[in-house]
């Protein structure tokens, strides 16, 4: 087996515990200058992020699309400051279409649209793009929803309106600062199960053009929750060795701690003219145990399989707007210093390490980009973003490695024409370079049409073509790396509607989508070698994604402080793998691909009185077939997946404080279960958190 | 909106689960040890009987109602009962051959890939990433020492009080222990990854090395081999070296020990009197074909090749004749990599 940083599927033949942390907030005087495209308002659950600043300068980077353009799901304030411990991919597992696929509690997370693989979605954070240059994908468990002010979710061929390669869609991160003027702070402090410890501290001073918004977050868990494990047989034998009665054990998470941190600047100037400046500053710390799998036998404590990540991203902008257009550039690096050790105590002080993998990755990042609009019924947008790779990985074990640059560049134009207050067409046109390789020309067209004006009913098409090329990992990680590799490619189309309508206390919206999607050259990575000891990449297969997103959501005001909200997603997403591998004897042709649920669907229900709020969440993902034959059975698939979490919440306001206590329920129902094969999952635990917002005026 | 509250109020989940049922095996046949995803705890054994063409899937979990691990590696039989080596899982199990029950496990080992029995009270087990090769007690399912080898080791061969190991993981040299002391008495280099090696019916031991399988290896990358090893001198007496940086693997021997079997882009073959390596493979594999292990049937000289198609579904196992014609295909487990005939 291969034993370098490959975060890819393999299959081969080889294969600390603590004391409660507290709150340390770092304090960095940073001069920043934010820009500030896009108001958004904070709404707060009582007793979770009891924040009553508004959040007044986000860093939405350049242009804002019309509601027609493409399939756009945005996540609010609500969901995203529900509590503290909550990471981007909890969030995104209860509120969006979104596939969401976790290992475990604080644990690898990755997420992916309309059946397509995780690697083709594509997250920009304040304009960067941040997933990993080596496997392709972001870790959303590592982005703290407390520190996402705004999160767009462009689906499908949507997402070419700001990056290629989302082959099923982008994710779009905002963050910003916030107090309008004077001092604001806000810390909430979580207690939970497991000895779970989760602090957050806000910290907003404005003035005049300037403001600033420095945010800490720190997780920590021993995270060592106890479970039956009915994938084992506990022996009692007798003095003869013969086993004689033999039961399921109840055994601990081991090995599963986590500590991370991370500390967010955020900083604007605006002038009076209507140049915005701002920089955003994001650094990262974790560190992470890998759990033993439940088939694991090996002894408590014998062992380290461990992860470190530190990573600083920071952007700078510039944005000026004017009636006719607006201008914008920014520019960012990223740094992340990566560690994986794994190692087995052989006995008599012996260790056997089996890998000792780091990673060093530097992202230099341009973009700029301009909107001209003429006569009110024409837009032109270009946008132009260039990215610089740089990757040294090197595993100490085998000795294998690889160090290597790639240049990126894209750009887009596009063409908006609104011949009539109903109608919107738009031409786009995105060229890409992946270090030497020019892509095709990359085309999409989008329609809107208003319906029916009064319940805001539009409906909308589009058709685009995009690409993906390779990763760094999938063209030289050694072994393996295949430079040959060829970009995955393939057509969208997606027509839908969408609606919202309100009358004096109720209101109601609902969008719907039909979509349809092939994929060319689909990247698999394959055993080869002697031995069949490592993997390679290879373009096999051709995938046909299609299905239906629906979403609805309803909310009433029932008057006297009484307010119920409800906001549901379903997705039908058939993924199939229509060429199969091109092994004889290959019976996964025709099939759904591996850990893509046909169907998933979640729900978030409020009802809130006065300065209660009780939130309750549920999320439901079909069977989801580990074997690319589509075996039902218990090694070849994952039993669907239901899931309830309750939130109560109640606010409390003092003269000199406003106070938030929350408490949190998950897995509200005790459920044993795996969402990946043989990880185990926690039983019904709980989380308190106490909210303080001082009132310094 | 009521039906969905319905569903999510009214709905609970299944764990992966394992039903215990009754096993029956025969003798005669041949396991197919089958590796699974790796990481998805997915291993699994197959039972094939030659004489009725019946496969039993899956014979340890649903004899113990649990799966059998994470990367099944190896499987032998001694004392009467069957030794599943499942290296990810880091366990060894015994199991009863007739009904696929366990009897005992020997945990505590790092990455085992490999067990050979000495005797009823004592064997050895090989390590991925352990430099040393654990002397275990089967009869307590305990570790009781290690012999130090300073590489990890993979086969193992008993011959005349000793055994014979090769270094493949990044390795480059046989071992020839003692295992009386348990102690490295000689050993020998033996071109670039050693990877299997056999006993050949005049004594002499032949190993195939990969070569180190592709360019940029550490441990090196040259055309790989087969040697002929005297093991009274213990020295290379014929080193064959192939054309190509073909990938090799799984060299076994024919019941008689005077024909010898290996995988590379098919089936080869070559009798041990011979002086240079054959020009084409006895079975070519067929487009789309990933042989991943290998066997010979010492009763009928039937040759079984297993192949694992894309790693994440059930494998195939085709089965020749002596002559190379095919006589059966097969379905197993995920990835199937090891054969064990229960005689």
């Amino acid at each position: 087996m291969s034993r370098g940083l490959l975060l890819v599927p393999v299959t081969g033949r080889d294969g600390m515990r603590g004391l409660l942390y507290c709150m340390r907030c770092i304090a960095a005087a940073v001069l920043v200058l934010q820009e500030g495209a896009a108001l958004c308002r904070t709404y707060c659950l009582p007793g979770t992020d009891s924040s009553s600043t508004q959040i007044v300068a986000a860093s939405v980077y350049g242009y804002r699309t019309a509601a027609w353009k493409g399939v756009r799901t945005s996540l609010d304030s609500l969901s995203l400051k529900e509590n503290i411990s909550m990471s981007l991919a909890d969030v995104l597992a209860y509120n969006s279409s979104l596939f969401v696929k976790q290992s475990g509690r604080a644990a690898f997370s990755t997420v992916s649209f309309r059946g397509t693989s995780p690697s083709h979605t594509q997250v920009l954070w304040n304009g960067m793009k941040i997933n990993s240059p080596m496997p392709g994908m972001a870790d959303f468990s590592l982005i703290p929803s407390f520190l996402t002010d705004r999160a767009d979710l462009l689906h499908g061929g949507s997402a070419l309106q700001e990056v290629s390669g989302g082959l099923g869609g982008a994710v779009l991160l905002y963050t910003g600062t916030g107090a309008a003027d004077g001092f604001s702070t806000q810390f909430v402090q979580g207690i939970g199960s497991f000895l779970t410890v989760d602090d957050f501290l806000r910290m907003d001073y404005g003035s005049g053009g300037f403001s600033v918004s420095l945010r800490a977050v720190f997780s920590y868990s021993p995270n060592r929750f106890r479970y039956v494990n009915t994938k084992k047989n506990e022996n009692v034998y007798d003095d003869d060795m013969n086993i004689i009665s033999t039961f399921h054990p109840e055994e601990y998470n081991e090995n599963g701690k986590y500590r991370d941190g991370h500390l967010l600047l955020d900083a604007s100037y605006r002038t009076a003219s209507g140049d915005r400046l701002g920089l955003s500053v994001w650094y990262t710390g974790s560190y992470r145990q890998l759990p033993k799998l439940m088939v694991d036998y090996s002894d408590v404590g014998d062992f380290v399989n461990d992860q470190d990540e530190n990573t600083l991203r920071a952007v700078a902008s510039y944005s000026r707007s004017s009636g006719m257009a607006d201008i914008s550039v920014s520019a960012g690096y990223a740094n992340t210093l990566f560690r994986y050790d794994h190692a087995f105590d052989a006995g008599n002080g012996h260790w056997s390490q089996m890998t000792g993998a780091s990673a060093r990755t530097d992202t230099f990042f341009l973009r700029g980009g301009a909107v001209w609009r003429f006569s009110g019924r024409w837009a032109l947008r270009t946008d132009v973003s260039a990215y610089l790779y740089n990757v040294h990985s090197s595993e100490a074990v085998s000795r294998q490695g690889y160090d290597a640059a790639r240049p990126d560049a894209g750009v887009y134009v596009s063409l908006d024409w609104k011949p009539s207050g109903r109608l919107g067409l738009s031409l786009s046109m995105r060229e890409e370079l992946a270090g030497r390789v020019l892509s095709l020309p990359v085309p999409a067209f989008n329609a809107g049409f208003l319906l029916w004006r009064d319940a805001g009913l539009h409906v909308k098409a589009s058709v685009s073509r995009n690409y993906r090329y390779p990763t760094l990992n999938d063209m030289y990680f050694l072994p393996g790396g295949n430079p040959e590799l060829k970009p995955e490619s393939g057509f969208s189309y997606d027509a839908g509607y969408s609606f919202s309508k309100t009358w004096d206390n109720v209101s109601l919206s609902g969008e719907g989508t039909w979509f349809d999607s092939r994929i060319n050259g689909w990247i698999l990575w394959l055993p080869y070698g002697t031995g069949k000891n490592y993997y390679t990449p290879v373009n096999l297969q051709a995938v046909h994604a299609y299905g239906v997103e629906q979403k609805a959501g309803f909310s009433l005001d029932a008057g006297r402080g009484l307010s119920v909200d409800i906001d549901g997603n379903y997705t039908w997403s058939p993924s199939i793998n229509v060429s199969g591998t091109g092994r004889k004897g290959d019976t996964s042709a025709g099939k759904q691909l591996v850990y893509v649920p046909v169907h998933s669907a979640s729900l978030v229900a409020a009802l809130t009185f006065r300065s209660w709020t009780l939130l309750y969440k549920w999320c439901w993902y079909s069977r989801r077939y580990v074997m690319s034959s589509n075996e039902s059975g218990p090694s070849g698939s994952v039993p669907p997946y239901f899931m309830n979490d309750v939130t109560v919440s109640k606010g409390l306001e003092f003269r000199r404080a406003g106070i938030s206590l929350s408490l949190a329920v998950r897995n509200l129902f005790n459920e044993s279960y795996e969402t990946v094969l043989s990880r185990p999952m926690p039983g019904i635990n709980f989380e308190f958190f106490l909210g303080i917002t001082p009132k310094w005026k | 909106m009521v039906p969905a509250l319905s569903l999510c109020l009214f709905s609970c989940m299944d764990s992966p689960s394992y039903e215990k049922e009754e096993v029956g095996i025969g003798s005669g046949g041949l396991f197919v040890v089958n590796e699974g995803v790796y990481g998805s705890g997915t291993a699994s054994l197959s039972y094939y009987d030659p004489h009725t063409g019946e496969v039993q899937d899956h014979v340890f979990s649903r004899a113990n109602g649990v799966p059998l691990g994470d990367v099944a590696q190896s499987m032998t039989i001694s004392g009467g009962a069957g030794w599943i080596v499942v290296n990810n899982s880091r366990v060894i199990f015994s199991v009863s051959l007739s009904d696929m029950v366990e009897r005992g496990r020997i945990t505590g080992l790092v990455s085992p890939r490999h067990i050979l029995f000495l005797s009823d009270s004592k064997a050895y087990v090989t390590d991925l990433y352990d430099t040393g090769i654990a002397v275990v007690d089967p009869r307590t399912y305990s570790v009781t020492g290690a012999v130090r080898t300073g590489s990890p080791a993979e086969q193992m061969i008993l011959r005349d009080g000793y055994v014979y190991a090769n270094c493949w993981s990044s390795g480059t040299e046989i071992l020839k222990i003692d295992c009386t002391s348990d102690k490295v008495v000689d050993s020998l280099e033996a071109g670039i990854q050693p990877c299997s090696m056999v006993f050949d019916s005049d004594g002499s031991l032949w190993v195939l090395s990969d070569g180190g399988g592709w360019e940029g290896n550490p441990a090196g990358y040259v055309k790989p081999s087969l040697l002929k090893i005297g093991t009274e001198e213990f020295a290379v007496e014929q080193e064959l070296v192939f054309d190509g940086y073909i990938a090799v693997s799984d060299l076994v021997a024919s019941d008689d020990g005077k024909t010898l079997y290996w995988l590379g882009s098919g089936v080869w073959k070559m009798d041990i009197s011979s002086k240079e390596l054959p020009d084409a493979p006895f079975i070519p594999s067929e487009p789309g074909q990933t042989f991943y292990a290998l066997t010979a049937n010492s009763e009928d000289g039937d040759i079984y090749v297993a192949d694992a198609v894309d790693y994440s579904q059930d494998g195939k196992v085709y089965r020749y004749s002596s002559g190379g014609a095919l006589k059966d295909v097969f379905s197993v487990g995920i990835c199937p990599g090891a054969f064990c005939w229960y005689r």
